[in-house]
């Protein structure tokens, strides 16, 4: 909550416009791509499948009432909406992973080396189909996605040099304090 | 080419690709839910079961 209502803070002394939307994209929960960023730059995937369900369990009780009390505006997000969510798109996939590395642990192996790949070529999908549904916007609004784009990558270099600053990991160490 | 090239490179390219043709990208959209399972299962894999209890029993990580 600290963290969401920071940048929330931040924003609308920067940006107003856009603080809502700061405040929305920082309050939510942890994205279900998060284990594939975690096993791509080497960190504690149990600690991000563990924030995964929390947050998701956590948000519509959370982020509703935070929305409320900063803009006077009414939202829910159905808590069996994000049940079924992380039962179709998170324990499902455990539970395979689970059940293969059980009963085919040799296919287990294979799929784990060749992760990479096909999980590259499953983001090319999922980016596909997310990007057509809001394809009109870039053509609409150009100027304002330039912007945006400009506002992520200040969003990602000030998060990133704040992490690096109080937690002395860069992206050439890891959490052990280990080079790369 | 490394894998953050490849990576950046299939993230850009498909991006642009579901902005400049969204009739050909939208075939792919009704299944999101598939590929992202399918994604969820190729990283999981990996996930030490015992290792997921740990970081619910020892919770101050989750919290913080």
């Amino acid at each position: 909550m600290i963290l969401p209502l920071a940048l929330f803070a931040a924003t609308t002394v920067v940006y107003p416009p856009m603080a809502l939307s700061v405040l929305l994209l920082s309050g939510i929960s942890t994205g279900l791509g998060a284990p594939f960023v975690a096993n791509f730059v080497g960190s504690e995937l149990p600690l991000i499948v563990g924030l995964i369900i929390v947050t998701s369990i956590a948000v519509p009780f959370v982020l509703p009432p935070i929305v409320h009390i900063l803009f006077g505006s009414h939202f829910s997000i159905p808590v069996i909406h994000m049940i079924v969510l992380l039962a179709v798109a998170l324990f499902i996939p455990l539970l395979a992973g689970w059940f293969t590395k059980k009963f085919a642990p040799n296919i287990a192996e294979i799929v784990s080396e060749k992760s990479l790949y096909f999980s590259i070529i499953l983001i090319v999908l999922i980016n596909m189909a997310l990007f057509s549904k809001v394809s009109t916007f870039f053509f609409e609004s150009s100027l304002f996605v330039v912007e945006m784009v400009l506002l992520f990558g200040i969003y990602g270099t000030v998060g990133y040099a704040l992490i690096s600053f109080t937690t002395g990991v860069t992206s050439r160490t890891t959490s052990e304090g280990d080079t790369n | 080419m490394n894998s953050s090239g490849m990576l950046f490179l299939a993230v850009t390219i498909s991006m642009a690709i579901g902005v400049l043709f969204p009739q050909f990208s939208k075939i792919f959209a009704p299944y999101i839910l598939v590929w992202l399972g399918g994604l969820l299962f190729l990283n999981l894999i990996q996930l030490n079961t015992s290792k997921l209890i740990s970081a619910f029993v020892h919770a101050r990580q989750i919290a913080l």
